[in-house]
């Protein structure tokens, strides 16, 4: 069975002003089955984001090719929901206008749509709130709403840039296990973007460890912990060493480097 | 074919009559915004001598000599009055319009001055200074400055033209150039007891304001240009027959205008009817001799450029014969 | 609460009232110099009609010229913001006539169009062009480019990410020009009426101030500030009514 989204030596370039420029990705093979969920974790500047933006089309690959679902991706993919870090949610429109937006850039009507986008509102805690404005709510509130943006047209691909990355600690650990609930719930094809190790462990089928720039992939770790997982699972030994291992790697790379004094 | 003729003779009746009664519509540009001496024409009007001439006349204010001549000459108004010297200075460049009839024949341009400083002549104003609007009718002050010999012994200030009163009574300066039939009564009436030496003091004589038109009127209409020339030496007898009532007629269009300031400026503006140079001649007569010296006198002290024929910058073929 | 302040503002009105007409008697000052404020209340009761009526001419230059500023200048910024080409071509112009002070072409004006409404109308466009069209060019190019990236995999079409994403996210920046520039009409339709108007209150200022009348200089000055703060006014309110959600307009904690 052939994968959903398939990566065939990827390699991102950037041209610059003078000289040969920034090579961001080298040679990135990645198969993403239907329905799983997978982080990539890895230092800034290792081309998380790039990778995230040729596979959703928004970027040219230099070398190599995407596709999903078989078909070679050569502009933006547009049956995906996108999550970035900021919420980027449109202020002069409430959180219900918010979530519909999503039909409206699309050229589709939005009245078929709105009992679900109530529901996935609901869904998401925010029930009672359809009609608030962006600045009436809290970080974590937008950003569940710019998650019910990314979902409400059901796309089977949700394409995640570090979308917890502004928040304060509890609110983020309260997201993570939402997310989870979502994602058991339908089971769409997940490319979560993370710096943190513990919670691409939490969340993923599988974590691909890429190297500091040109970004290339290290290891891709598959995580057999049960689902669906608590957050008490955090604290088990199984947790940990995958944790650790990561961990691991990271330091043999130089990403984290302990003690004594640093190399000039 | 008599249903037609009968069409055909309302039709021609019906023009006939119209073109009869129908008032020319004539349009008039003045040098300045309202003030006393522009009594004359809305006097005029008041008193119907425009329209027993078939003449439906516009009076619109302007914004200084310079700017009514070059709206006279691109056609956007028919007549326009104007100060000489800004004339000749801007028909010696090219600007295809005339003088069709003096008007404040002995020019009023002159400097203006406490009457407690006594001066008697040019000589006396060395070391002063002077407050100065270049353009239009300020054209003449750098001639007057060289042949008076007063260049490079005054002081000489640059200011907006409704700047100057206020500044000789604030004693910022010591004396303004400006048109002294205006300036006086104005000063005076804010306490001021004033004097004036004029141009032609210096030598310098050009006519002063001047009824003006295009070039191409003159030749398209010689007739309404003769009717205007001589409905402007109507209207001003009757308004020195009746000044007051000729005032009330002007602050019927400037309601704010001070009344006996502008009462005034009209009686003194009747004085610069008929310089010595006019003395039986016909109202608004030009003086060929005066025009040829004035270009000489303008052409050495630069302040024109480009000599030409004296027939250029005027015209007496529609003043009146005596 | 609103009351109080309210008060405030009328009471220094009175107070700085009263020092000037004390000041004025003191010291003798001459009228042609400064008037008394009870001879220039004086003067805008006796001459209401007439300030009226010119006051209504210069609103409806203003209201011209300002009106067309607008039309002109978010169109013109929104084909900057989207074309480098017309970026290059067309800005160097524009900072150009901008920097040529416009009562050096307001002479030319009325040589060109005579003293109708057409000069005054053209300086007021011109002054109030520029801010419109660099404030609503900052506003367009402050979106942010993450979303637009959004808007792509949306699959929207170009001019529909404009017209329902950059356009409001502009409109608080394209409100700030708009204000800016609707007192700037009032200067240059004032400039446009002093070099070549009969009417109009920069007409009535010209002939007033010629005439050593101070009283209804200072008149017509009063008459002046009301006019152009209508019109600011009512772009703060146009303001309020378009972008109520922005935060410029959300009311301050008390």
């Amino acid at each position: 069975m052939s994968a959903f989204i398939q990566t065939a030596g990827l390699v991102k370039q950037f041209p610059a002003k003078h000289g040969e420029g920034t090579l961001a990705v080298d040679r990135v093979d990645l198969d993403i089955q239907a329905g799983e969920f997978v982080s990539i974790v890895g230092p800034s500047g290792c081309g998380k984001s790039t990778i995230m933006s040729m596979i959703a089309g928004l970027l040219q690959p230099t070398r190599g090719t995407v596709s999903i679902g078989g078909q070679v991706v050569s502009k933006p993919f547009t049956d995906v929901g996108i999550v970035f870090q900021r919420d980027l949610l449109l202020d002069w429109r409430n959180v219900l206008g918010n979530v519909l937006v999503q039909f409206e850039m699309r050229g589709l009507p939005c009245a078929p749509h709105r009992e679900r986008a109530r529901a996935l509102i609901a869904s998401v805690g925010l029930a009672g709130f359809e009609t608030n404005y962006p600045w009436q709510l809290s970080g974590g509130m937008r950003q569940r709403v710019s998650i019910c943006r990314a979902l409400v047209h059901e796309p089977p691909l949700l394409l995640m840039d570090e979308p917890f990355g502004a928040l304060d600690a509890l609110t983020r650990e309260q997201l993570q296990v939402d997310l989870q609930d979502i994602w058991q719930r339908s089971r769409k094809t997940v490319v979560f973007i993370t710096h943190s190790i513990s919670e691409a462990v939490f969340l993923s089928d599988r974590v691909v460890v890429m190297t500091p720039r040109p970004g290339r992939i290290r290891e891709i770790l598959p995580i057999d912990l049960p689902r669906p997982r608590n957050l008490a699972v955090r604290d088990s030994s199984e947790f940990g060493r995958y944790n650790r291992h990561i961990g691991e790697l990271f330091r043999d790379l130089g990403v984290i480097r302990e003690g004594g004094a640093r190399a000039a | 074919m008599k249903r037609i003729q009968l069409v055909l003779a309302a039709v021609i009746c019906t023009l006939v009559a119209s073109v009869a009664s129908a008032q020319e519509k004539v349009t008039l540009r003045l040098d300045w915004v309202n003030s006393g001496y522009h009594a004359i024409w809305y006097y005029g009007i008041d008193q119907g001598i425009f329209k027993k001439a078939g003449i439906d006349l516009d009076v619109l204010e302007g914004r200084g000599s310079a700017v009514t001549t070059q709206t006279v000459a691109n056609g956007s108004v028919m007549f326009g009055t104007a100060d000489g010297g800004a004339v000749m200075g801007l028909v010696s460049q090219g600007v295809p319009v005339k003088i069709v009839s003096g008007y404040l024949r002995r020019n009023p341009l002159a400097l203006i001055f406490p009457k407690s400083k006594g001066w008697k002549s040019f000589a006396d104003v060395a070391g002063a200074r002077i407050g100065y609007s270049p353009g239009g009718s300020g054209a003449l002050f750098p001639a007057v400055l060289k042949s008076s010999g007063l260049e490079g012994k005054v002081q000489v200030i640059n200011m907006e033209p409704a700047a100057k009163p206020q500044a000789l009574l604030e004693k910022r300066v010591d004396c303004i150039e400006s048109l002294d039939f205006l300036q006086i009564p104005l000063l005076e009436e804010n306490g001021l007891p004033s004097a004036s030496l004029p141009y032609s003091l210096s030598g310098i004589s050009v006519p002063g304001l001047s009824l003006i038109t295009g070039n191409d009127l003159i030749k398209a209409n010689p007739q309404l240009v003769r009717k205007m020339a001589g409905l402007m030496q109507q209207s001003i007898d009757a308004a020195r027959a009746n000044p007051d009532a000729a005032i009330d007629s002007l602050l019927k269009r400037a309601p704010t205008l001070n009344r006996k300031v502008v009462t005034r400026v009209l009686v003194l503006s009747f004085d610069l009817l008929e310089p010595d140079w006019a003395k039986g001649k016909p109202f608004g007569w030009i003086s060929p001799e005066v025009m040829a010296s004035s270009q000489d006198l303008l052409l050495q002290y630069g302040a024109i450029k480009t000599k030409r024929p004296v027939a250029d910058y005027f015209t007496n073929e529609f003043v009146a014969a005596k | 609460m609103q009351l109080s302040r309210h008060l405030w503002g009328v009471g220094s009105f009175l107070l700085i009232f009263v020092v000037w007409e004390l000041a004025v008697r003191v010291f003798k000052v001459p009228p042609y110099l400064v008037p008394a404020p009870l001879d220039v209340a004086r003067e805008l009761v006796e001459n209401a009609r007439h300030l009226g009526y010119h006051s209504l001419w210069t609103a409806l230059t203003v209201l011209v010229g300002f009106v067309a500023a607008a039309v002109f200048a978010v169109p013109a910024a929104v084909v900057i913001a989207s074309s480098l080409v017309a970026e290059r071509l067309l800005y160097p112009p524009m900072v150009a006539t901008q920097s040529i002070p416009k009562i050096a072409l307001a002479p030319l004006f009325v040589v060109w169009f005579g003293f109708g409404i057409a000069p005054k109308v053209a300086v007021a466009f011109l002054i109030a062009f520029f801010p419109i069209v660099i404030d609503t060019i900052v506003g367009l190019r402050s979106m942010d480019p993450a979303m637009l990236q959004l808007a792509r995999a949306m699959g929207a079409p170009g001019w529909r990410v404009f017209w329902k994403f950059s356009l409001p996210h502009a409109l608080p920046s394209i409100f700030g020009g708009l204000k800016v520039a609707s007192t700037l009409a009032v200067v240059g339709a004032l400039t446009g009426e002093f070099i070549g108007s009969d009417k109009g209150l920069g007409y009535v200022l010209l002939q007033a101030s010629g005439n050593l009348n101070t009283t209804l200089l200072f008149a017509t000055l009063v008459a002046l500030s009301v006019l152009a703060m209508v019109f600011f006014y009512a772009v703060e309110l146009l303001e309020r009514i378009a972008i109520p959600w922005h935060v410029s307009q959300r009311a301050h904690p008390a």
